[in-house]
C-alpha cells in the first residue's frame, strides 16, 4: 500500500521546485504588465459582472442572490477547469525535464495543482467583497463547512490531475475530447443557471454532473441552503474511487511516461 | 563505491503513432558493460547509434524493461544546461528557480549567488532579463548554475561545453577539468575527438545500439574512425 505512494512523497520532497515554479508560472504570465498578476481577478470579476447584468433576468428570474451563486460557482469551475485543461498536456510540457535527469511524476502534478490553487486564491477575493455589498455574512458554522467542501475539491483535483495527466500522455486526443467536453460541462453545470428551478430536464443534468456535486458542497452553505448531505457523500465517493484509479495508473505508469514523450 | 554495471540491457520506445497503431523502436540492444569508479569512459558512435539512450537510461530518465542496470545513486547529468530557464526573468530570479533544477539546498543560496557573480563577472547584467543577454553570456550563466558545488559523482555529460569567447572557454575548461577530477566516474558522450582524447582513458563505440567496441579511448577513436 506504501508502495502506491512512492512517487507522491518524493514529489512532496521536491517542494522548492514546485513552488517556486508554480510562483513563476504565475507571474511569467504577468510580468511587465502594470496591474500584474491581479488581472487574473480582475478578468473573473468582469466575466462575472457580465453575465450578471446580461444573463440575471433571462436566467435567474426573481432569484435575489444571483450575483452570489454565479460568483461562487464560477470561481469554482475556473479552479476545476484550470486544473483539468492543464493536465492533459503536463507531461508534454514538462518533457524537457523529464528527459534530463530522473523526477518523481508527481513533482509537475504538484506544480500544476499549486499553480492553479494561486490562481485560486486570486480569485477567490472577489467573494467576500460581493458578500459585503449585499450585507450578508453567511455564519462561521456554514463558512466552516464549506471551507471543508472546498478543501475535498483541492484533494480530488490533485488525482484528478495525475489520472489525466497519465491517459492524456498516452492517449493525446485525450486532450482535445477534454477542451470540447469541458465547454460543454461549463453550459451543463449550475454556474450561469440556477438549480433551485429544477424540472426534470436540469435534474438529470445535477445527476450525471460530477462537477455540480463539488459546486453544491461549497456553495449552498454560503448561500444558506441546508448541508447538502446526498452532494457530500457523492463527492467524497468520486474522491476515492478518483484517488484509487490515480493511484494505480500512477504505479503502473510512472516509468513509462518518459517513453511516451 | 561508484560503479555502473549493465547486463544485457535493451531499450525499446513504443512510438504511439495513433489510438490503434503503435510502432516499436529499439534504442539500445542488449548492452552489457561495467564501469568502476576512477573511470574515464569515452562514448562515440554516429547519431541515431543509441548514445543518448544509453546515457539517458544511465541517468534514470528510461527505466529498463529488459535486462538489469545496477549504477550508485548519486548522478549528475550535464545534458541540456538551459533547462528549466525562464528567459523572461533576471539571472538573479532564474538562480533561484534553477537551484531547485539542481537540487541545491536554499542554504547554499548566497554561496550560489556568489559563485554565479564570480564566475561569470556580468555584474549589474544579473538584473537583467536572461533574454537580453547574448549567446555567450547566457551561457556563462547557465553554466555557472550547473557547475556549482558538484560532489563526488557519476557524472554524466552529452557534449562538452565549447562555445563563448576563447575567455570563457578557458575558464569553463578549468571548471570542467576539475568536474572531471572531482568526479567518481566519467561518462561523456561527444562528436569531438580532441575533447574525448582530452578527458576519458576508455572509449566505447556505438552502432545500431550495440557496443561493437570497448577498449582504450585512442583505440576506439581509430576504430569509429574506420567505421565511418
Amino acid at each position: 500500500m506504501l508502495n502506491l505512494f512512492d512517487d507522491i512523497i518524493l514529489g512532496l520532497n521536491k517542494k522548492l521546485f514546485w513552488i517556486n515554479y508554480g510562483f513563476n508560472d504565475i507571474k511569467k504570465n504577468y510580468r511587465r504588465k502594470f496591474l500584474g498578476q491581479f488581472w487574473i481577478t480582475i478578468n473573473a470579476l468582469l466575466f462575472i459582472l457580465a453575465i450578471y447584468f446580461v444573463f440575471r433576468y433571462a436566467l435567474a428570474d426573481s432569484y435575489d442572490n444571483y450575483l452570489i451563486y454565479l460568483s461562487i460557482g464560477y470561481i469554482i469551475w475556473l479552479y476545476m477547469s484550470g486544473c483539468i485543461n492543464s493536465s492533459s498536456t503536463l507531461f508534454f510540457q514538462s518533457r524537457t525535464f523529464l528527459l534530463n535527469k530522473y523526477w518523481p511524476l508527481s513533482t509537475f502534478v504538484l506544480r500544476s495543482w499549486f499553480r492553479e490553487l494561486l490562481v485560486f486564491s486570486h480569485n477567490i477575493i472577489i467573494i467576500p467583497f460581493i458578500f459585503l455589498y449585499y450585507g450578508m455574512w453567511p455564519g462561521l458554522g456554514s463558512l466552516l463547512i464549506s471551507i471543508t467542501g472546498l478543501l475535498l475539491m483541492l484533494f480530488t483535483s490533485f488525482w484528478v490531475i495525475i489520472l489525466i495527466s497519465i491517459t492524456a500522455t498516452r492517449f493525446p486526443d485525450l486532450s482535445e475530447i477534454i477542451s470540447s467536453l469541458m465547454r460543454i460541462f461549463f453550459f451543463i453545470s449550475p454556474i450561469m443557471w440556477v438549480e433551485r428551478s429544477f424540472n426534470e430536464f436540469t435534474n438529470i443534468l445535477l445527476m450525471v454532473n460530477p462537477f455540480a456535486y463539488f459546486i453544491k458542497i461549497i456553495r449552498d452553505p454560503l448561500l444558506g441552503y441546508p448541508v447538502p448531505i446526498d452532494a457530500w457523500v457523492i463527492s467524497l465517493c468520486i474522491a476515492i474511487t478518483v484517488m484509487f484509479i490515480a493511484l494505480i495508473l500512477l504505479k503502473f505508469n510512472q516509468h513509462k511516461i518518459t517513453y511516451w514523450l | 563505491m561508484l560503479e555502473i554495471k549493465c547486463n544485457d540491457l535493451t531499450i525499446k520506445y513504443s512510438i504511439h503513432h495513433n489510438f490503434f497503431k503503435t510502432e516499436y523502436v529499439r534504442g539500445i540492444n542488449k548492452i552489457s558493460v561495467e564501469i568502476k569508479e576512477g573511470e574515464r569512459v569515452g562514448i562515440l558512435g554516429k547519431n541515431g547509434s543509441g548514445k543518448s539512450t544509453f546515457l539517458r537510461t544511465l541517468a534514470g530518465v528510461y527505466k529498463p524493461k529488459h535486462g538489469s542496470l545496477k549504477i550508485s545513486p548519486n548522478i549528475k547529468t550535464l545534458f541540456d544546461l538551459s533547462n528549466g530557464l525562464d528567459v523572461d526573468a533576471s539571472a538573479y530570479e532564474n538562480i533561484k528557480l534553477l537551484m531547485t533544477v539542481h537540487d541545491i539546498p536554499f542554504s547554499e543560496y548566497q554561496d550560489l549567488v556568489q559563485y554565479v557573480e564570480n564566475f561569470t563577472e556580468l555584474g549589474n547584467d544579473l538584473k537583467r532579463p536572461v533574454r537580453t543577454y547574448s549567446t555567450g553570456m547566457k551561457l556563462r550563466f547557465i553554466f555557472s548554475v550547473s557547475t556549482f558545488n558538484l560532489k563526488k559523482a557519476i557524472l554524466i555529460m552529452d557534449e562538452i561545453i565549447n562555445a563563448g569567447d576563447k575567455y570563457f572557454r578557458l575558464k569553463a575548461q578549468k571548471k570542467i577539468n576539475q568536474l572531471v577530477d572531482n568526479s567518481g566516474i566519467l561518462i561523456l558522450a561527444s562528436h569531438s575527438i580532441a575533447v574525448l582524447e582530452n578527458y576519458c582513458q576508455r572509449g566505447l563505440v556505438f552502432n545500431n545500439g550495440e557496443i561493437i567496441f570497448d577498449g582504450l579511448i585512442n583505440d576506439a577513436i581509430k576504430f569509429y574512425q574506420n567505421l565511418k
